[in-house]
């Protein structure tokens, strides 16, 4: 069994990792930390894990070695305490945006201030799979990409890699836990209850690794705030260099991702569920892609929904670390979601 | 096996599919209808005609 801790397990993410870990075939928990937690049991912090995890939360000075430490800490933590974290485990699978991005100065550029320890930034591997399977395979420092991004290049990955689109526009709506578990006056019931609500019409972040998974800078994207707990829905505008059949995208998606565990092509001619619904995808690892042609223009509307904290966060993570330590790409993650919901 | 007209799916069809039978794509949903048999041919079943047998 591999022994893997996890720093930070008292938030929304850390949970979903606990939930994946705790059924995972090949992977054991050693130790959880939160340092305001510290001493308590771990369901106090994640209810749904009642009965099921009898650990109690350390504090990350009480942590020991281990095989793998996944680290579900603020951005910025996990670059200047790298060291301290390289000392204790062979590998790392980092959550927040600190590795995710090569270069230093878009680093800056986007997060607004300098990287700890830009020379170690080529050290990671992107964490999404269906992008850097080969690169992951063996890898012991992997970034897990982020939620908004991973629904974005999930869905335009294969046009661009056919250099098909001549620019895309892109807008997700986004659940209340992407903003993650600590209160604020944003999340405030009266303020967050029933809200439709820009956040970041533009400069999102997510944007700087959107432009470097897909390379291409001719990306636009919104982001509004919806009322849902789980899940994002990325609606793409894409402008097409030329046009397309029906057919011909089809295949397109098809050849890419006809063979991926965890992307499933939904486009369906009648009935209710027509089109990905993150709804759907709660709990599960899956993203949803589908399309539509607009007949009165070069616009395909492409469409991906999955859950941000799965397969936009703990669901990729483990995912990238099966990958990378040889066990079964899909162990512990095939739970399908709830239907109805 | 046949081809899906409308998204270009391979569509497996039983050993005893006749002529006439509404198959549904299994990727993209569209009832289909099978055409002919030697070659397998699928095309998009007629609307109206969807509710055959009833």
């Amino acid at each position: 069994m591999i022994r893997a801790s996890i720093v930070g397990g008292s938030g929304y993410t850390g949970g979903d990792l606990l939930r994946i870990l705790l059924f995972h075939p090949y992977i054991e928990i050693a130790q959880v930390t939160s340092e305001r937690q510290a001493g308590r049991f771990v369901a106090s912090a994640h209810p749904n894990l009642r009965k099921i995890c009898k650990l109690k939360f350390v504090a990350a000075a009480d942590l020991q070695p281990c095989d793998v430490l996944f680290l579900c800490l603020p951005h910025g933590q996990a670059m200047r305490r790298l060291s301290e974290f390289e000392a204790l485990a062979g590998t790392l699978v980092d959550l927040s945006a600190d590795f995710r991005l090569d270069d230093a100065a878009e680093f800056e550029k986007w997060y607004g201030h300098a990287h700890a320890c830009p020379q170690r930034l080529g050290d990671f591997v992107y964490g999404l799979a269906e992008l850097q399977r080969e690169r992951l395979r063996g890898a012991r420092r992997i970034a897990s990409g982020g939620c908004n991004a991973t629904a974005t290049i999930l869905a335009l990955h294969p046009l661009f890699a056919k250099d098909l689109i001549e620019s895309a526009v892109v807008e997700v709506k986004t659940g209340s836990s992407e903003a993650g578990n600590t209160a604020s006056e944003n999340s405030h019931h009266p303020e967050r209850s029933g809200v439709v609500r820009s956040y970041k019409p533009t400069g999102h972040r997510h944007l700087a690794e959107i432009h470097q998974a897909l390379g291409n800078t001719e990306v636009h994207f919104s982001a509004t705030s919806i009322e849902m707990v789980r899940g994002i829905l990325a609606t793409c505008h894409v402008f097409l260099r030329r046009d397309l059949a029906e057919k011909e995208v089809w295949k397109i998606y098809r050849d890419a991702y006809g063979s991926e565990p965890f992307i499933r092509l939904v486009k369906e001619r009648s009935g209710v569920h027509r089109y990905p619904e993150p709804k759907l995808l709660a709990g599960s690892n899956y993203c949803d892609v589908g399309f539509e042609r607009d007949p009165h223009s070069n616009r395909l509307v492409v469409i991906s929904a999955l859950d941000n904290l799965m397969k936009g966060a703990a669901g990729q993570a483990v995912q990238a670390l099966n990958i990378a330590q040889q066990l079964p790409e899909s162990a512990g993650l095939e739970f399908p979601g709830l239907h109805p919901v | 096996m046949a081809e899906c007209p409308v998204c270009g799916a391979d569509v497996e069809l039983e050993d005893d599919a006749v002529q006439g039978e509404l198959i549904p794509c299994p990727d993209c949903g569209s009832e289909l209808e099978l055409l002919e048999t030697e070659p397998p041919k699928l095309g998009e079943a007629p609307e109206a005609e969807e509710d055959w047998g009833e």
